[in-house]
């Protein structure tokens, strides 16, 4: 039993990095950006999700879903204009951008603070305390939602990148920026667009996140577990994020259970560095390759 | 008395007379300095006590007890951040002029407090600052008016005894000092009262998922579960317990008396046991009643345990500064004398004795949460 539980809570955990770090990807595939902000819109999208739920509790969670993330991707397209877009125009280095993810992130969350205060909030809506067995062990059902999602968001986002014209658009002016231009694509829009999806996505894994636990300023802290499980994955690559958020989550949950449940974050982070030290480029794809 | 001279003493007279401000030096303004977070994750242990405490200021003020001086508050934001809370009581230390300083509120931003006082000679009165090591270290400038998790500790095994005998418990400790240092003195309490405890695991506070941990428990099948960290993990935690199907009584410390514990938990806050602070109407006095009265009409809520701590710290200062100023002189030395000195103190949250190393003698009230409201479980005196 106990064995079992480790494997499942660390898939369910897992999930959670998984979904926070396809943003992390999302954003480093379109825009050659490590964006550091990212756990912070999924914290912004919780609380978007429960001021839309404090307004009208009787809302689907599904309608709620969809407007906490409509409402973040605005904010990501906003901070693009007025943060990214200046930055990227007076020719930022790329570690200046990351500087300026990482100042954002502090700003949105303490704003947050300002906003919903430092007290945690919770969404009062019964699917909280709902828990669906499987093999007899008891799981909060809005992890089967999270799974579901985030397959359904890794087949659509697969295909975007690599079928569809503005996917491909995307990656061509992460490659190269001023070669794209030439070539038609509008690279002001790109930014834009990729920062309003990795916004929407990191709202979604907020509010989806946001029934089992709680919501507080602070929950983007789960952001290094997810960029450590991106790059564990192969920074860049969609389906290397779940990859390495679920591992992430097992090797945490089962090491820190055989070694003491104190230890787990230092296993989980030995396991990354033994992973990078035997594959530089990640468990999937080619990893970072600029 | 040339002329600029006599123009400068006209202009500070006017203004003076104009703003309302003593000439001479009858009146005196007392200054306290107040250290707390007032930011960041565990802002509610400053903020609380912040509000609390401006209420005493203004009521002592206006009743006078003190003659012609008033006392001024003088607040600094620690963000819990121990160098944060040490710069700040450094300042109200030396170019404030503080007579005393009230806080910190965090144990481990109180203890950079401490340090940062104590050559300076400046007392400390702390309302909620636990860590038993803020006393055992012989600082003849520090006092607090909450219990240290020794003696804490101790209540809780010999309530434990007491009302549920039971034979084996399972303790889960969050990983830091607050939490490994409460638990230590719980477990050291269970040993002396020969109650067998089966583990004392150490979790991680990042985390939210339990399950694999509380597995354990399961199997280990214990009478009593025994949790010390904050109402947020262990929200979590009681949450996912019920989730496992894991119906044992446990005691989650001050949490059950915090509403958010309750939200976080859910249905399975409910029957949770918890120690806290202060519980509105757990005092039986005239002056605890008319505090909870008074507090409920200007707040439209009962008194947190935090407001009530907070209230209660500027009360016993005032009540030192009082007494040393009728023994004739008010210095940082007869304050803090006097604080040491506090018998019997009439407080709204019980009655409050100093004791020889800076601890405290005061009612411990133990709860239950019963239909989501916490209610008195027993007061131990």
């Amino acid at each position: 039993m106990s064995f079992v539980a480790q494997i499942f809570s660390g898939i369910a955990i897992g999930c959670i990095y998984g979904l926070v770090a396809i943003g992390f990807s999302m954003i480093y595939r379109a825009m050659g950006l490590v964006n550091f902000a990212q756990a912070e819109f999924m914290m912004i999208g919780a609380f978007f999700g429960y001021s839309v739920l404090t307004a009208f509790p009787e809302m689907p969670f599904l309608a709620v879903l969809a407007i906490a993330c409509a409402g973040t991707a605005v904010l990501g397209v906003v901070l693009e204009r007025i943060a990214f877009r200046p930055a990227i125009r007076r020719g930022a280095s790329d570690i200046y951008l990351v500087l300026l993810t990482l100042g954002i992130g502090m700003v949105l969350s303490n704003g947050a603070r300002l906003i919903w205060g430092a007290n945690p909030v919770v969404y009062q809506i019964p699917l909280a305390h709902d828990i669906t067995r499987l093999a007899g062990y008891p799981l909060p059902t809005m992890y089967f939602y999270i799974l579901a999602f985030m397959v359904l968001l890794l087949v659509i986002l697969q295909w975007f990148f690599t079928k569809s014209w503005t996917g491909l658009a995307l990656r061509a002016v992460a490659e190269d920026r001023k070669t794209a231009q030439l070539m038609g694509v509008d690279a002001g829009f790109a930014s834009s667009f990729s920062f309003a999806i990795a916004s929407a996505i990191g709202a979604a894994a907020g509010v989806l996140y946001a029934p089992i636990i709680y919501v507080s300023f602070d929950m983007g802290a789960v952001g290094i577990k997810a960029f450590a499980a991106a790059v564990m994955g192969g920074f860049g690559s969609i389906a290397g994020a779940v990859v390495g958020g679920v591992g992430l989550g097992v090797v945490e949950m089962v090491g820190g259970q055989l070694l003491a449940p104190e230890y787990q974050d230092s296993v989980a982070f030995a396991v990354m560095i033994l992973v990078l030290l035997l594959r530089p480029n990640g468990l999937i794809g080619k990893g970072i390759a600029k | 008395m040339t002329k600029s001279k006599f123009y400068r003493l006209l202009l500070t007279a006017s203004v003076a007379s104009f703003l309302g401000l003593p000439l001479g030096a009858q009146a005196e303004d007392i200054k306290i300095g107040f250290v707390g977070p007032l930011s960041g994750p565990v802002a509610v242990y400053g903020s609380e006590p912040l509000q609390a405490s401006r209420v005493a200021v203004e009521e002592i003020n206006a009743s006078g007890v003190l003659g012609d001086d008033k006392l001024v508050l003088i607040p600094a934001d620690s963000t819990a951040n121990p160098a944060q809370a040490a710069q700040a009581a450094r300042r109200m230390a030396l170019s404030d002029e503080v007579m005393v300083i009230v806080g910190g509120h965090t144990s481990a931003e109180t203890q950079a407090v401490t340090e940062a006082t104590r050559p300076l000679k400046v007392p400390v009165l702390s309302s909620l600052a636990q860590d038993s090591k803020l006393t055992s270290v012989g600082n003849e400038w520090f006092a607090r008016i909450c219990l240290s998790t020794d003696l804490w500790g101790n209540a809780i095994a010999r309530w434990l005894k007491e009302k549920h005998a039971p034979k084996t418990v399972y303790m889960l400790s969050r990983n830091d000092g607050y939490g490994q240092s409460l638990g230590n003195s719980i477990a050291a309490g269970l040993k002396s009262e020969g109650i067998e405890i089966l583990a004392n695991v150490a979790y991680d506070p990042q985390t939210k998922e339990f399950k694999p941990m509380l597995a354990e428990v399961q199997k280990a099948n214990p009478d009593f579960i025994v949790i010390s960290g904050f109402y947020t993990d262990t929200g979590l935690m009681v949450k996912q317990m019920a989730e496992l199907g894991i119906d044992k009584p446990y005691f989650n410390n001050t949490a059950p008396a915090i509403p958010q514990f309750k939200e976080i938990a859910g249905p399975a806050s409910e029957g949770a046991y918890g120690a806290t602070y202060y519980l509105p109407g757990s005092i039986d006095s005239p002056k605890a009643a008319a505090f909870v009265e008074a507090w409920t009409k200007r707040a439209g809520k009962a008194p947190s345990q935090y407001e009530g701590m907070g209230y209660d710290a500027i009360y016993v200062v005032a009540d030192a500064i009082r007494r040393a100023k009728e023994k004739g002189e008010v210095t940082r030395e007869t304050v803090r004398d006097a604080i040491y000195a506090t018998k019997d103190f009439d407080g709204v949250t019980g009655k409050i004795t100093i004791t020889e190393n800076g601890d405290v003698k005061r009612p411990l009230p133990f709860i239950q949460l019963k239909d989501g409201k916490p209610v008195l479980d027993t007061l131990v005196e």
